[in-house]
């Protein structure tokens, strides 16, 4: 059971971090990559934030780490003129009780009180700018303040660089400097940002190091959920099938394309929907999250350009088919599919598009059964292909979600610097690996011989191996 | 922990009922989870466990606000949880199924046993003139059950051993297809016509736990197989057991003659020899001849149309009835029975080894058994000012827009004529960039520049030298970086310029780029060129003026 601390008790022990700077600099965006929260407004207009925000992060309804993002300084030439004057113990108090009614120093007030009141400091500078005098008494304002502070150094162009200026500005000020891109940071950075954090006062090194550990924790959580949902809407799509009875009046050749339609429709629900799990997951709440413009996620599910730069070659399919088809006639079947879709991608470009949707219609039909005299049924696709081009997609869909920043603004176009998503991790996979693909399919399709309890454990293995290692890559 | 088919239909009840929402309240739905984990008594259950903790409070939750959602509805849809809109229910299909299984045992049970009895009863007609032909009444009483039975006991044998694969016929088992087709299709539809409906609560719940048995049965075809094989085995049984009560009950009431009759010349041998065969079962509780015809009385039952049956033994004519009791008993009865009990063990044999390891349980117990992370967000206001002058926002309409377009337009003004004194920092304006800055002023204001002084933006240090300068200049221009946010300590320093050093001469803010940038022009769409007109308006001095240098 959780135990309830006293408010005075938490505040004592949790860390707290007031993000603070120039107006315009990025502290929305380092807050909410911090606290992982897209929904933080992040405006390129500056003086947006007027009034500090708390961000609690919290584990099981238990507080363990504050951010308070704040407006930025309006008079930082003004105010480190009056703490210049200032003979006293209690600086920051004495400050905002002096002109927490004066509007002129309003901002001010609001930027101080958490500081006043025991947060660590995290100075946020925009790195493509050059340093001005502003910016210097800021920084003495943050020195007299003797709190503990970090400067975050914003990289969010790559046009002009100041970093090296700032940073040696910083060395005066500053214990720790890091240098940060709002629009890149992933989990893994904000990782870095809070052990980077665990050295400005020993006193948080503890507390922190906990942060930590939870939120490599409810990393691990994610994952474990995303391969969840990963392999339930695999399992639920290669599954996947309709039917219709046939009516006297009814055109069986219509009635199969109308079918075959309904068909795609809904496992590119079942996709979307698996997506959007995904994307809530990982804590973007966005209705949708852009891709990248070159990503093949942009394509239709049965477009050719996915079905070729996806799933599996035409001498891997049929690997992939004899590994367990030895003994068994279905995965013939299979393999046959599987090689004739191959032959059709390696012909496909040069046949173009329209060729490309008679092959996947062919593909489908594939899958369609008569069902006696007066049914007709579409699905389960018996391709192989189907699978791994789900999976490749479902794999790009996460590495593209987890390598998106929170803090992240809105671009005016394609970010041509973005890390480049893996394409089709299915073609990488070992043999063990494929056999493993293989019995899961056959499971799923309800047509396996062999004990099939075991095949969807061990496909949901399969996939949280490569969630990690897509993460792992993202933190190299 | 005993599981039960009403579980796993009920677990998949309410696990597709969170898999229905959005996405959006995916949050809300681990957030629930993880609260059930977090008050169960003994949170180190094992994996099963856990998922049964979950499904008990989730029963419980589903109960205390369906039964209240669907006899007062709530006014507000929102108020209901995650899961449980458009439901007015107050039964779970797994308890309806189980419900109805239950219903459908006793109605099987009680017309097999009247089925079994009327035609026991018809079969076993005799008036004196021809007695009841045994052959036809083993055959059908005895043999076919026992083939039955032993068909069953072959698709049971082959269930237990096969475990799970492939389905019969279409992707869909027949058994179960056919009893959940009729249960629940054709009986939802007859009590549609008798009018004898159940709430819609109860209809949602059937069609629910129909479309489990019909659409998933590839994902539960291990456990749904068997409920349905005990429903059939159990009819005949009941079956048998009314053939065996109504056939004493004829032997006890009424009098009974059994003859044999054949038109091949089977000899009276051969048939004791099939009858003693089928009767080992039972014959030897009595040295062999237990519920056993002898050769004699086998013999003597013998029916000859064209000799009738007067030359025949009584003694022999009724000595058919113990063997043929025996029969359905062994045969129909204790067979079946058997079958009923064995295919019960399997089912519960299937329903523990029922597989929990399937992606949407591991989706549940990581819910459950990670902790809950998010995030609590409060704005926390320090300064009591409320009134703050905004900060300039540049997509809404500003009162710069409306003025004059001299005064920001940067046009060539009347009263700019003459020799204008430059502001500059002389931390960014320096050497060859400065002297372009100048040259581009001149052409841009019609001024002529005559000289450039170096300010900090400290009001209080630079003011020691506006006096002098203030004489005999036309106009102050100071030149502004344009991606400097116009904070309140800069614009209370222009204010203080004009107000404090150069009263008499209009101010001009002239906006840069950086100076060692290729272009030190400003863009007209330039954000922060927006940003600074709308809070030089805001300023509402006249005297103080906007302007960029252009590309």
């Amino acid at each position: 059971m959780n135990e309830v601390l006293h408010p005075k008790a938490v505040a004592a022990t949790i860390p707290e971090f007031a993000v603070l700077g120039h107006p315009n600099e990025g502290k929305s965006s380092v807050v909410s990559t911090l606290s992982e929260d897209d929904q933080i407004r992040v405006s390129q207009v500056p003086g947006e934030t007027t009034v500090s925000r708390t961000y609690t992060v919290k584990i099981d309804g238990k507080e363990i780490i504050r951010f308070v993002d704040t407006p930025g300084f309006q008079v930082p030439r003004q105010t480190l003129a009056w703490f210049r004057k200032y003979r006293g113990d209690t600086l920051l108090e004495s400050f905002i009780s002096t002109f927490k009614a004066d509007p002129f120093f309003a901002d001010e007030c609001e930027l101080m009180a958490p500081v006043a009141r025991g947060a660590g400091i995290i100075y946020v500078v925009d790195g493509s700018r050059p340093v001005r005098a502003d910016d210097l008494a800021e920084m003495e304002i943050l020195r007299l303040t003797g709190r503990p502070r970090m400067a975050v150094i914003n990289s969010k162009t790559r046009e002009r660089d100041y970093t090296e200026q700032w940073k040696q500005e910083f060395r005066k000020h500053f214990n720790v400097i890091r240098v940060f891109n709002s629009n890149e940071a992933d989990f893994f950075e904000r990782i870095r940002m809070l052990e980077s954090l665990k050295a400005i006062d020993q006193d948080w090194e503890q507390g922190i190091e906990g942060v930590i550990q939870a939120f490599k924790g409810e990393w691990n959580k994610r994952n474990r959920l995303a391969c969840a949902y990963i392999t339930h809407g695999l399992e639920q799509a290669v599954g996947f099938s309709l039917s219709k009875k046939l009516t006297p009046t009814g055109d069986p050749v219509q009635i199969r394309e109308n079918l075959t339609l309904a068909f795609q429709k809904e496992i590119r629900a079942m996709e979307k929907k698996m997506f959007g799990r995904i994307r809530s997951l990982f804590r973007h709440h966005l209705y949708e999250v852009p891709l990248p413009e070159y990503s093949i996620l942009r394509q239709d599910l049965f477009s050719q350009q996915t079905w070729e730069m996806l799933g599996l070659s035409k001498k891997q399919l049929a690997a992939a088919g004899a590994v367990v088809g030895g003994t068994m006639g279905a995965v013939v079947d299979t393999a046959a599919a599987g090689m004739t879709f191959g032959v059709f991608t390696a012909i496909g470009s040069a046949l173009g598009a329209g060729s490309a949707l008679v092959g996947i219609k062919k593909l489908v039909r594939k899958g369609s059964r008569g069902l006696g005299k007066d049914r007709i049924q579409v699905g389960p696709n018996e391709n192989i292909q189907f699978l791994y081009v789900l999976m490749d997609r479902a794999l790009l869909y996460y590495t593209h979600i987890t390598q998106r920043a929170h803090g992240r603004r809105d671009l005016p176009g394609p970010d041509a610097g973005e890390k480049i998503t893996k394409i089709g991790m299915s073609s990488q996979l070992t043999r063990t690996q494929h056999q493993t693909c293989v019995r899961f399919f056959k499971t799923a399709q309800g047509r396996s011989m062999i004990q099939g309890k075991k095949a969807a454990p061990a496909f949901a293995l399969l996939i949280e191996s490569l969630l990690s290692e897509i993460s792992g890559s993202l933190s190299d | 922990m005993a599981i039960h088919l009403r579980d796993i239909i009920d677990l998949d009840f309410l696990l597709s009922l969170d898999e229905r929402e959005k996405s959006g309240s995916l949050d809300e739905i681990l957030a629930r989870d993880r609260d059930i984990f977090n008050h169960l008594d003994n949170p180190d259950l094992d994996d099963k466990g856990l998922i049964f903790s979950w499904l008990s409070y989730r029963r419980l939750v589903f109960f205390h606000e369906t039964k209240g959602f669907s006899s007062h509805p709530a006014p507000d849809r929102t108020q209901v949880p995650v899961g449980y809109q458009d439901l007015p229910r107050d039964i779970l299909p797994g308890t309806l199924f189980s419900n109805l299984f239950k219903w459908m045992a006793c109605g099987l049970g009680v017309t097999g046993f009247v089925l079994g009895v009327l035609m026991v009863y018809s079969f076993l007609a005799y008036h004196g003139s021809r007695p009841v032909n045994v052959t036809v009444f083993a055959s059908f009483f005895i043999i076919f059950q026992a083939l039955l039975s032993v068909l069953a006991c072959g698709v049971m044998l082959n269930r237990m051993v096969r475990k799970q694969g492939r389905t019969i016929g279409f992707g869909i088992s027949f058994s179960p297809a056919l009893v959940s087709g009729f249960f629940f299709k054709k009986l939802s539809g007859l009590l549609k016509k008798t009018k004898n409906m159940p709430g819609g609560g109860a209809m949602a719940a059937m069609a629910d736990a129909g479309s489990l048995v019909v659409m998933k049965n590839r994902e539960y075809n291990g456990v749904l197989f068997w409920p349905f094989f005990i429903l059939s085995s159990f009819f005949a049984l009941s079956f048998s057991t009314g053939a065996l009560c109504g056939t004493l009950f004829r032997v006890l009431v009424t009098d009974l003659a059994f003859g044999w009759q054949s038109t091949l010349l089977t000899s009276g041998t051969q048939v004791h020899d099939l009858i003693s065969w089928m009767a080992m079962p039972w014959s030897w509780l009595s040295s062999g001849t237990f519920a056993l015809p002898s050769l004699v009385q086998v013999e003597g039952s013998r029916i000859l149309l064209k000799e009738g049956i007067l030359g025949l033994a009584t003694e022999h004519l009724v000595s058919w009835w113990p063997f043929l009791c025996m029969g359905i008993l062994v045969y129909g009865v204790m067979f079946r029975g058997l079958l009923v009990l064995g295919a019960g063990l399997a089912q519960r044999k299937a329903m523990a080894q029922f597989d929990f390891q399937q992606p949407k349980y591991k989706r549940l117990l990581a819910g459950m058994t990670s902790p809950k992370m998010d995030m609590d967000i409060q704005e926390t206001p320090t300064s009591q000012v409320k009134n703050r002058p905004p900060l300039p926002n540049p997509d809404i309409p500003c009162s710069a827009d409306l003025e004059p377009p001299h005064k920001i337009r940067g046009t060539v003004l009347p009263r700019s004529q003459g020799r204008a004194l430059i502001l500059a920092s002389s931390q960014v304006y320096q050497g060859a960039d400065l002297e372009t800055i100048n040259q581009i002023v001149e052409q841009q204001l019609g001024v002529e520049v005559s000289q450039v002084y170096p300010i900090t933006f400290d009001f209080d240090a630079d003011q020691g030298g506006f006096p002098v300068l203030a004489s005999g200049t036309g106009q102050v221009i100071v030149l502004q970086e344009v991606w400097q946010p116009p904070i309140r300590g800069l614009l209370h320093y222009y204010t203080q310029v004009k107000n404090q050093g150069f009263s008499d001469t209009p101010l001009w803010i002239v906006l840069t780029q950086t100076p060692g940038e290729p272009v030190l022009g400003v863009d007209a769409g330039d954000v922060n060129f927006k940003v600074w007109k709308k809070a030089v308006s805001q300023l509402n001095d006249p005297d103080i003026i906007l302007e960029r240098l252009y590309p």
